[in-house]
């Protein structure tokens, strides 16, 4: 297993692992006698990828984790079914379906207009990369869960545009458009508070 | 360009900046033992025929919608118009006795059924009818078929003229005798 990137925060594992893994091919294939060791095994290396995606698409730290654990659950209870797939993709999208299916988030009509947001204020002496993570947590805050979705699988997953639309099961093109959708939101916002001082 | 590429840079460092939740310590020992609770049968049930079951429904769904919009259909009043030229020939085959076949107007049931037991002529074949014939026909004498000749035929008030035998064929044995 080669690491091709690695995530800057903390213990969680890396981005991007080659494509075939013959060790994770190997567990797999132990998790789908139902081996509790391998279990284990794919638990503690997606465990925070999981809980990191299930709290950046609710925007709920608090319920991120419950729906990780069932995400667990459910892939490894269907593990039979992998074939050629990847785990890791497989496991998001349980994880977008899951955080997607809760109640309140199907309430949810489409994100706020940028003119109704709130006025951010930057404290003097804050550093840059604290007041550049505001931005983004308010950007995610307007955003859609879908889009919130693209969008941290895209730059924090780094999955490819493929990826993102088998894991979310729409077309490349729609991937594209909610990508650029975001990223033009978070220019208007980064110039109407960072780019002004 | 290169601003824009820049604020994508900064969207990413800072999307990797915004802290992962803490997992907690039993978040193994609890998804191992969820994994071991059973699962309701339904689950199971749904599981395997879930997508057969959708299809289906949506199949009968969407048959019951077709029936629905056929039966509502409004169906056209007016009947077609006869060519004038089938009118024509209707008439002329009246005017040539034609009309004597229709049963009378006072008819009741009894008169109707035997009416409709006739056999309709009009559409015999100039051919015998193998069948009409063996059944007409008397019965054998010492080995020998008598034919039924034209004065049996006539003595027999039920039997309608030229049965079993086209009108061409009749004709023609009358001459011949």
């Amino acid at each position: 297993m080669t690491p091709v990137l690695s995530l800057m925060s903390g213990d969680v594992a890396p981005i991007l692992e080659s494509v075939d893994d013959p060790e994770e091919s190997r567990w797999i294939a132990r998790a789908k006698t139902g081996d509790d060791a391998a279990y284990l095994w794919l638990l503690s290396r997606y465990r925070l990828r999981a809980v990191r995606l299930a709290a950046h698409v609710l925007r709920r730290d608090s319920e991120a984790e419950d729906v990780a654990q069932e995400a667990f659950i459910r892939a490894f209870r269907d593990i039979r079914t992998l074939r050629a797939e990847r785990f890791l993709p497989w496991l998001y999208r349980i994880v977008v379906r899951l955080c997607l299916d809760r109640k309140r988030l199907t309430r949810w009509t489409s994100e706020q207009p940028m003119s109704a947001a709130p006025e951010l204020v930057t404290a003097h002496g804050v550093s840059e990369s604290v007041t550049e993570r505001v931005v983004v947590e308010m950007l995610l805050d307007r955003l859609s869960p879908p889009m919130r979705a693209v969008l941290v699988l895209r730059e924090l997953e780094c999955l490819d545009y493929e990826e993102i639309a088998g894991v979310l099961g729409i077309p490349i093109g729609t991937v594209r458009s909610r990508l650029n959708s975001a990223r033009s939101q978070f220019r208007i916002l980064w110039k109407e508070n960072i780019g002004d001082e | 360009m290169s601003d824009d590429f820049e604020l994508d840079a900064s969207l990413r460092t800072a999307l990797r900046d915004i802290p992962t939740p803490a997992v907690s310590a039993d978040f193994d020992a609890r998804v191992l033992a969820g994994l071991k609770r059973p699962q309701p049968w339904w689950q199971y049930v749904w599981r395997s025929a879930g997508p057969l079951v959708t299809g289906s429904a949506c199949s009968f769904a969407a048959v019951v919608l077709l029936a629905l919009w056929v039966t509502q259909m409004p169906v056209a009043d007016t009947v077609a118009p006869v060519p004038a030229a089938v009118s024509l020939q209707a008439q002329s085959h009246l005017s040539q006795g034609f009309g004597n076949h229709l049963p009378p107007v006072d008819a009741d049931m009894a008169d109707l059924d035997k009416w409709l037991e006739r056999r309709n002529l009009r559409a015999a074949s100039l051919l015998m009818d193998p069948e009409l014939h063996e059944a007409t026909a008397p019965k054998s004498e010492g080995g020998r078929v008598s034919q039924p000749t034209n004065d049996d035929r006539k003595s027999d008030p039920d039997r309608p003229q030229g049965v079993g035998m086209a009108p061409g064929l009749a004709s023609r044995a009358q001459v011949t005798a």
